[in-house]
């Protein structure tokens, strides 16, 4: 596994905001988005539900030229009870990534109502 | 026109997701006019299983969405529509409600009937590691889908029938809800047993549809041999009684 971005602290406004592009190792074959949650312990994070984002995960396979579009999420914050308790991320993972050397992913956001902070991560796998 | 897996399984493609509202997820390549495209998965919410699974993409097929909310808090699915024309494809799973795990498979059929269903197989629902549902198809050369999820919490692997091909998995159960979907092409109208494998015993449940294939074109009547690989006759030979 290889953390392309990790728990990156980001406070998005109301709009369009895209993170990367980051290399992708040869070889791996899924691709894990995490946003941080609205929790009892992190009450500052994403408290809103009518704060929405739309995530998108775009890899280049011709060394940044092109991008398309891999797999995306929508979702909104506040509380959220998971099967363990508490919701501490929104996760999104796809599978299998486009093969190719030399690999590039993005992750163009969009949100509704904002500001939306919380933190980023993109590992693959 | 026979069923085929188009691109021989290049065009499967799988996601998940946590706390999410609604996720997309692409064909890998250009899908073709007509073919059968394919959605199978499940959802979980705490509150209860989402009431419903909204199916959509980007090419506007019109989607029709089997499912059942019988095991635990999960809606189970296999959704089908006929792409209305070719080109990039990106699929929606919109489960109701603001916040549900959930993951899905894709995969694309050539080779559908022009209104595809044969027979809703239903569902069934069981605790051990062997999960399977019976489906009777009517039609001869159908092509039988069989979604699987359970409610475990934990990640047994999950492990497609003997007879089967996988279209996709995602066996994590813990951070999103998990499920294995799987087809059959198969040559004669009789009872079949569409299973799997799971790692541990759990509580489980499964959902199967059969599909039936294209009629062949008038003047391009089909005739098949043993083992089901189908004859026709070539365009433009002379006329003859089939």
């Amino acid at each position: 596994m290889a953390v392309l971005i990790n728990h990156m602290p980001i406070t998005l406004a109301t709009g369009s905001q895209t993170f990367g592009p980051v290399l992708v190792p040869d070889g791996l074959t899924s691709i894990t988005l995490r946003l941080a949650r609205n929790t009892t312990a992190t009450p500052l994070i994403w408290p809103l539900e009518a704060t929405r984002i739309t995530a998108d995960m775009e890899i280049s396979t011709d060394g940044g030229i092109t991008y398309r579009h891999v797999c995306g999420v929508t979702a909104g914050g506040g509380l959220v009870q998971g099967k363990q308790g508490e919701a501490t991320e929104t996760v999104l993972t796809c599978l299998p990534l486009p093969a190719g050397s030399g690999r590039r992913v993005r992750v163009p956001t969009t949100v509704v109502s904002g500001p939306l902070v919380s933190e980023l991560t993109v590992e693959v796998t | 026109m026979p069923w085929a897996e188009v691109g021989a399984g290049s065009q499967r493609n799988q996601t998940s997701a946590a706390s999410a509202d609604s996720t997309t997820l692409v064909f890998p390549a250009n899908v073709a006019a007509d073919s059968l495209l394919v959605v199978a998965g499940a959802c979980w919410a705490v509150a209860g299983a989402p009431a419903s699974v909204a199916v959509t993409d980007t090419l506007t097929t019109a989607y029709t969405v089997l499912d059942v909310a019988n095991v635990g808090n999960v809606r189970y699915f296999i959704a089908r529509g006929l792409a209305p024309s070719a080109g990039a494809c990106t699929v929606t799973v919109n489960p109701d409600g603001a916040a549900s795990d959930f993951s899905f498979s894709i995969d694309e059929f050539s080779g559908s009937h022009a209104t595809p269903l044969d027979v809703d197989g239903g569902s069934s629902t069981g605790t051990s590691t062997t999960p399977s549902d019976g489906i009777t198809t009517v039609t001869a050369d159908d092509l039988l889908i069989g979604v699987m999820t359970h409610v475990a919490v934990s990640s047994p692997t999950l492990t497609k029938g003997a007879d089967y091909t996988q279209i996709g998995e995602i066996e994590n159960n813990l951070t999103t809800q998990c499920h294995h979907a799987e087809f059959r092409i198969v040559t004669t109208a009789q009872a079949y047993t569409v299973d799997w494998t799971v790692g541990a015993s759990v509580a489980w449940g499964c959902y199967t549809a059969a599909f039936k294939e294209a009629v062949a074109a008038a003047g391009q009547p089909t005739m098949r041999r043993w083992g089901g690989v189908p004859y026709q006759r070539l365009a433009g030979t002379p006329g003859r009684s089939w």
